[in-house]
């Protein structure tokens, strides 16, 4: 279960964006997260990843606890062990192709295996349809491409918590509804940000983020 | 967006920068450095100069020798020393190949010569003035060194033999010699020190197999034509010495001192190395002239470096921003990605800087303290700029929420 406890982040001390916000996130449960542009939606995904420390509050999964006393090491050893994420600007390394694209956060893990990362990597590219384009170099392929890519690379190490920011918005129904369904799969807690109405009417949950404060609706 | 523009706007800056830097350094530190070959003696305060006398010995002939001899006291100084190479001719040689002109280059035989039943060998000879003797240090084995330099026709000429003749001839012994076609009597008076030598130009001329003869005065005037011919071309070489100054004022008061020789002289004496280069000095000119060439080359290749590293480096950075995000994405500790990106900068900026530094002073530019203390400020300015704007939240802005771009203030 991840808690998200209270969360309250600002910057520049005015612009409010999270105040004393919680929710409750069952593991394996299918989450959306909505709201208005600047509500904070990226704000609470990133906090949860680690990527931000809230200034007040708690984000609690299993044993690990982060807060904002957390240090650099410990949000990036939860992030690590615990989160893939899959960003609005997707991070592919434009130098690698497709496959070394999603084959990276194996390599990072240490794994030796090339032929597990092969099989691997085409496993997954072969369901999200991206299989033919493998060899090619993520800066030679479209948006959409490149938001499987990024969903692939991200759910290659199959992290627990699966956080998606705007991960459909360059798709077009057929691939939508492939990639949902990914994430509608996944064996683990799937927390998606989104405007799209497909998406969030195939989630479980809906939170809505508003005024600082989230509400389960 | 307001990262990436701000990075290439750095880009530019550094890229002009370094730029104006490194020609900065080859126009402050170059002027004046490269000297042409006119300039070379006058611009250093001590060192050698030769004396070369362009003349038609054709145009000597008859009653010049007075001439040339009044012009030979003139030039004569503490300053001003004879050193000639010219070997002599000695009928029945008995000594070994070595002691040849031409021995060294291989061509020995060549300086053996028969006339009617008589074979001369032409053997290697130098002839010293007696300064020359004091200045270069030279000393003896046994024997003693030259009662004096003057010659009058008939007389006996002392000569002191190098090392190597030691068990070929020994004091006291006496030789006949063809020198510059007059024969004259050599009595060995001496033997000298093995390794003895003269420095010329930093190279050294190493006596050991040589015959060592004062540059002689001829006291005499010259009774036959023969005589008079011997003379000439003896005190043509003499007018041929080096002439060593300490300092610049010396060099300007031998120059005017040739000038004046000059208006009474048939022909015209020059400095060598200033006015009217030897194949050593032309060679010497040309490597100049060629370093100068590749100076340029190398100058137009440091500002190139200078360019090219910094943009190399940038671009590096722009290509890695994705390779950096994906790695904070993926949880590596934000230190482990600076220390690399540390690596790759400082790596680049070594070649960057060091390339230019080395070739820089490789072409024979030194620098100055202050200079290095710029160059050294300017790595570290670029070093602590460039880590300012490489945050972890720039990093995490750039993956989305760019709104948080510059304010995000928690790492």
């Amino acid at each position: 279960m991840l808690q998200i406890q209270s969360i309250s982040k600002s910057f520049d001390k005015k612009n409010i964006v999270l105040d004393q916000a919680g929710m409750v996130v069952q593991d394996y449960s299918k989450v959306a997260v909505i709201g208005k542009s600047g509500c904070g939606k990226t704000t609470l995904l990133n906090i949860i990843a680690g990527l931000l420390s809230p200034d007040d509050g708690e984000i609690i999964y299993k044993d690990f606890s982060l807060t904002s006393k957390s240090n650099s090491k410990e949000r990036s050893d939860f992030r690590f062990n615990h989160v893939g994420i899959i960003p609005q600007r997707l991070c592919l390394i434009n130098e690698y192709n497709v496959f070394q694209n999603i084959a990276y956060p194996l390599r990072l893990k240490g794994v030796k295996d090339n032929k597990f990362i092969i099989d691997k990597v085409k496993d997954i590219a072969n369901r999200l349809n991206i299989a033919e384009l493998l060899n090619k170099k993520t800066s030679l392929l479209s948006t959409g491409q490149c938001q499987r890519v990024a969903l692939a690379r991200a759910i290659i190490t199959s992290p627990p918590i699966l956080l998606a920011d705007e991960p459909t918005s360059a798709l077009d129904s057929e691939t939508r509804a492939i990639v949902m369904s990914e994430f509608i799969n996944y064996p683990g807690t799937v927390i998606i940000v989104s405007h799209d109405s497909h998406v969030i009417s195939s989630c479980q949950e809906v939170f809505l983020i508003e005024d600082g404060r989230i509400t389960k609706m | 967006m307001k990262t990436m523009v701000d990075r290439k706007k750095l880009l530019i800056i550094f890229a002009l920068l370094t730029f104006l830097f490194a020609v900065f350094n080859v126009v402050f530190e170059s002027r004046g450095k490269y000297i042409s070959p006119d300039d070379y003696h006058a611009s250093n305060s001590s060192g050698w100069v030769r004396l070369n006398y362009q003349v038609n010995l054709a145009d000597l002939h008859g009653k010049k020798i007075d001439t040339l001899k009044a012009a030979y006291t003139a030039l004569s100084s503490e300053n001003y020393f004879e050193i000639h190479n010219q070997f002599v001719y000695i009928p029945f040689f008995e000594g070994k190949e070595i002691f040849l002109y031409g021995y060294e280059e291989g061509h020995a035989d060549d300086s053996i010569y028969q006339h009617e039943d008589i074979v001369f060998s032409g053997v290697k000879t130098v002839q010293l003035s007696h300064n020359a003797l004091s200045r270069f240090n030279i000393s003896l084995w046994r024997g003693e060194f030259f009662p004096d330099a003057n010659y009058q026709d008939g007389d006996m000429v002392p000569i002191l033999l190098g090392y190597e003749y030691k068990g070929v001839f020994d004091i006291g012994d006496e030789l006949e010699a063809d020198f510059i076609e007059k024969l004259l009597k050599f009595k060995v008076i001496g033997i000298l020190n093995k390794d003895s030598h003269i420095m010329m130009q930093g190279y050294p001329l190493y006596l050991d197999r040589y015959i060592v003869m004062p540059s002689i005065n001829c006291l005499y005037s010259p009774a036959t034509p023969e005589e008079d011919l011997f003379q000439v071309r003896h005190y043509v070489n003499k007018l041929e010495g080096w002439y060593e100054y300490n300092n610049s004022s010396q060099l300007k008061v031998l120059k005017n001192k040739i000038s004046a020789i000059n208006e009474t002289l048939p022909g015209r004496i020059t400095l060598l190395s200033l006015e009217r280069p030897t194949m050593i000095d032309s060679i010497f000119s040309s490597m100049i002239i060629l370093e100068q060439a590749a100076s340029w080359v190398s100058i137009l290749l440091a500002i190139l470096l200078s360019v090219l590293c910094p943009l190399i480096y940038f671009r590096l950075q722009l290509k890695n921003l994705s390779l950096l995000c994906t790695n904070v994405l993926l949880g590596i500790n934000y230190k482990n990605i600076l220390i690399k990106n540390i690596l790759l900068f400082l790596s680049i900026l070594a070649l960057s800087n060091l390339s230019v530094l080395a070739i820089l002073i490789m072409i024979g530019i030194t620098f100055t303290k202050w200079i290095l203390v710029i160059d050294t400020l300017a790595v570290t300015t670029l070093i602590l700029l460039n880590f300012l704007f490489l945050k972890e939240s720039n990093l995490i802005s750039y993956m989305g929420g760019l709104h948080l771009a510059a304010n995000t203030k928690h790492f």
